[in-house]
């Protein structure tokens, strides 16, 4: 498989602050990789970084085999990443059905009224009522807010989904019902997905695992990221609501 | 980069046609996709539909082939399909059965409103508008008194801040717009009176000008393109931060908090940039009177003096409070209703400047009469 994203001795400061210090990423296609750590560790500047949203001080970060710094100034590259952000940035001045329909448009060129149609096939992937349809984001709840950003992520077949932590602020069925979307449109689509997240729950459908710690990232699947005797991994794995959660998760 | 869709129609055959679909049908094809299919015309009544040449498809292809699925049954076309993978079939399937219902496209589409019920809604709107600025007028004075009864209750950090933030930091912009109109009164005063000889009551024209009326009016419409504006973007994002609700939760009281300091520090800002203002614009018109009609500075004040009553001033220093209040008024109030998203800041600070500049011009206009009536 090839590496989606690779990321060599990433180095990145904010204002005299080092985050990150010779920190390796490698992302493979077709793969959900789960980012952790604990709060304040650099986990959505890491994301930043790779969007290009945030300079870095030094080290590379390729995104499909190519330097992040072309593809992420590429209209045609940029079509091809798609990002959930944490809080959902949805337009707050269209409504749901429009802000699936801006990549489309914007991006794809697509003309508005198969736009429309379109953004409606979209919002039913991802789950969306058709009541949905004409709100606006101020009248949303927060799972119906992610899942439109979601869809908004999706709306041009991206091959990469960034998901900054999608399931934050859900209920657990909701945050459940999240997770088999990602896993259902992994499968579907062949998305490649990265996401940053909290939940134990997400990160047992993820394929591989990245824990930063001390400014650089563990990289491993759960089972061997647990195993590692680091103590912040083995606080964070068992602790109580982790072992609840976990159990939960192998008894299902 | 993916290689271009390309679409042939083959009618050699006699009674089927085929279409050959090559190549990536992707979005960045898109327009090519559209125009290929849309081009297609056939005359035969079977229609074989072959993709062997199919690279890759994602949505927006899938899409496209979907259309012309439909369009060649709407024409009563014989289909087959022939050399498609199976999960192509069914993503091409599920698009071509997959439709927008109505009642989307309409909840979409803007309701039309007969003129009539235009006006009703209308009407009731300002009244509830003006119902709510009343409402909310009785609340400040009623906060204002609290205040005064419970002095411990006045926040007086906010309210030093509030009196830096729209005074001090406003003496920059407020002089130079102050020196540019006592500049350009003079000019221009000079050049009207001059005909008649009487370019010496330019000065006069100065004075009682800037004093009884543009220097309150133009410190006001400064005030509020700057402070009035802020104080509904700041209060506007707090309240969709939900810090208004975090206050009332903790039981402070957003008005004694938000409100009285920002009302009380522009009312008392408002008459020294006032007084501020009349100062820059006589010095600039000074300026302008010596280099034009060859007045020295004794006698640019000796006929300064004897151009207006104390009167004059007082009247132009009584106005900028009364202007305070209603700029700081509309500023909170507007700030306090907004609600959903960044757009409703836009909306609202815009709304603030417009109502604040609109009720200074009708407070002055106001005050005019009332003078005159007055004799003053």
């Amino acid at each position: 498989m090839t590496n989606i994203i690779d990321i060599k001795d990433l180095h990145t400061n904010i204002g005299g602050n080092v985050i990150h210090k010779a920190l390796n990423m490698v992302v493979k296609q077709g793969e959900i990789f789960g980012i952790v750590g604990g709060s304040g560790s650099g986990k959505t500047v890491l994301l930043n970084a790779i969007l290009g949203l945030r300079p870095h001080q030094g080290g590379t970060i390729d995104l499909f085999g190519i330097d992040s710094d072309i593809v992420t100034r590429s209209f045609e590259h940029k079509k091809r990443m798609g990002i959930l952000f944490q809080s959902g940035a949805l337009f707050s001045s269209l409504n749901v059905l429009q802000n699936i329909c801006v990549p489309m448009i914007e991006q794809g060129g697509i003309s508005p009224e198969c736009a429309h149609d379109l953004a409606y096939y979209k919002m039913k992937i991802v789950g969306l009522p058709d009541v949905a349809a004409p709100k606006l984001p101020e009248e949303l709840s927060g799972g119906m807010i992610k899942r439109a950003a979601f869809a908004r992520a999706l709306a041009l077949d991206a091959d990469l989904i960034f998901l900054d932590e999608p399931t934050s602020g859900l209920d657990p069925i909701s945050a459940e019902k999240f997770d088999q979307l990602i896993l259902k449109l992994k499968k579907n689509l062949g998305l490649t997905v990265v996401m940053i997240t909290h939940d134990l729950g997400s990160l047992s459908i993820c394929d591989h695992i990245g824990v930063i710690i001390d400014k650089k990232m563990i990289t491993g699947t759960l089972d061997e990221v647990r195993k590692n005797p680091h103590p912040w991994i083995q606080e964070y794995f068992a602790g109580a609501r982790s072992q609840a959660m976990l159990g939960a998760i192998a008894e299902t | 980069m993916s290689t271009a869709p390309k679409i042939t129609l083959d009618e050699t055959t006699p009674d089927t046609a085929s279409i050959f679909f090559e190549g990536a049908f992707e979005v960045m094809h898109w327009a090519s996709l559209k125009a290929q299919i849309e081009t297609i015309i056939i005359k035969h009544k079977k229609v074989t539909l072959d993709f062997k040449g199919l690279l890759s498809l994602d949505t927006f292809g899938a899409w496209q082939l979907a259309y012309l699925w439909r369009s060649l049954e709407k024409n009563q076309k014989k289909i087959s399909l022939i050399n498609c993978s199976p999960d192509d079939l069914t993503f091409i399937k599920e698009l071509k059965n997959f439709d927008i219902p109505e009642a989307i496209i309409l909840s979409l589409e803007k309701k039309q409103i007969s003129p009539i019920e235009l006006l009703g809604k209308g009407a009731l709107t300002a009244m509830g508008k003006f119902h709510r600025i009343i409402a909310f007028l009785g609340e400040v004075i009623l906060a204002i008194g609290s205040c005064v009864r419970y002095p411990s209750s006045f926040r007086v950090k906010s309210f030093i801040k509030y009196l830096d933030q729209t005074g001090v930091k406003a003496i920059p912009i407020i002089g130079l717009v102050a020196l540019l109109i006592g500049v350009v009164l003079v000019y221009q005063g000079v050049s009207q009176l001059e005909r008649f000889g009487a370019e010496i009551f330019t000065v006069n024209l100065l004075a009682i000008s800037v004093l009884r009326e543009l220097g309150t009016l133009l410190t006001a419409i400064v005030v509020a393109g700057r402070s009035g504006s802020a104080f509904t973007a700041q209060i506007g994002f707090m309240k969709l931060n939900q810090e208004l609700d975090a206050m009332k939760v903790l039981g402070l009281e957003p008005m004694q908090l938000l409100v009285v300091p920002r009302v009380l520090a522009l009312m008392i800002v408002m008459p020294l940039l006032t007084v501020f203002c009349d100062l820059v614009a006589l010095s600039g018109g000074a300026l302008m009177s010596m280099q034009l009609i060859d007045l020295s500075f004794s006698q640019f004040i000796s006929q300064l003096q004897s151009s207006f009553q104390p009167s004059t001033f007082w009247v132009g220093i009584f106005k900028a409070p009364v202007f305070a209040f209603a700029i700081a008024l509309i500023g909170c109030y507007e700030g306090l209703q907004v609600s959903g998203g960044a757009e409703s800041v836009g909306r609202r600070t815009t709304r603030s400047v417009v109502r604040s500049i609109f009720m200074v011009i009708v407070l002055n206009a106001f005050f005019s009469v009332v003078f005159s009536i007055l004799k003053i």
